[in-house]
């Protein structure tokens, strides 16, 4: 009876105005290979966020998405964001 | 495998086996009518964890426990957090929601924390940040939840509108 587990992604979105990226990634635990957990993880990533440790398919998605412009208007709206009281 | 494509079958009480799944993801029920539109169309469901942050008046604190649930747009988050650490006279913002709100719209929720104040929770427009606040009972008007009124434990749970 080997009992493994393994993490994967479980879905990349890219929403919103600002092109947030949501990520979720799965945990699996399986036995003899059949699944008999499986668990969701989020976090969401903004054009100001460090992706140097997100998977390599998570960031290619960011680096399309993520446009000068995108970065700009992030930064923009952060500004005002912060401003509000 | 036999398919039915456009069949209508009439099973009252009908009890099923095990759970339903689609062949194709974003397939959902239509609930309450009898001719499918689109905002009776039931189709995302999730839970699962999140990584809750801070920044502002705390530099710091251990998470027992950060669960969502999302129905639809809903998103429901609960977090349960303690021994906070670097309290300071600022307020506290929670980030590392697990999705981002809708543009336009704010998600309210309250907080208790481990000092017995009692405050309200606001999910920052198109954001995963929420915000800490409390109402001061002199003015009646939102305060900033600051790092040294929270004592040694958070507690929230919030509902908002994701895009």
């Amino acid at each position: 009876m080997a009992i493994t587990k393994e993490t994967q992604i479980g879905k990349i979105e890219v929403v919103g105005t600002h092109k947030a990226v949501q990520v979720a990634m799965d945990t699996l635990v399986k036995e003899d290979g059949n699944l008999i957990s499986q668990t969701r993880h989020r976090h969401v990533l903004y054009p100001d966020s460090d992706i140097s440790n997100e998977p390599q398919e998570v960031q290619n998605i960011c680096n399309v998405a993520w446009t000068q412009e995108v970065k700009d208007a992030w930064t923009t709206f952060k500004q005002e964001q912060e401003n509000e009281i | 495998m036999a398919t039915y494509e456009n069949t209508r079958y009439n099973f009252p009480g009908l009890t099923l086996p095990d759970n339903i799944s689609f062949d194709t993801a974003s397939k959902g029920i239509y609930l309450g009518v009898t001719t499918p539109t689109a905002s009776n169309l039931l189709d995302d469901y999730e839970e699962g964890t999140w990584t809750p942050t801070v920044s502002g008046g705390l530099t710091g604190f251990t998470v027992q426990q950060a669960k969502y649930t999302k129905i639809g747009q809903i998103v429901n988050i609960s977090m349960y957090v303690n021994a906070l650490t670097g309290a300071s006279g600022s307020r506290v913002d929670i980030g590392g929601l697990p999705f981002t709100s809708a543009t336009n719209l704010f998600g309210t929720g309250v907080v208790l924390s481990g000092s017995g104040k009692v405050g309200v929770v606001r999910v920052q427009t198109a954001s995963t940040t929420a915000r800490l606040y409390y109402a001061n009972a002199s003015t009646g008007n939102r305060d900033d939840l600051t790092g040294t009124l929270l004592g040694t434990q958070i507690i929230l749970s919030v509902t908002y509108q994701t895009t």
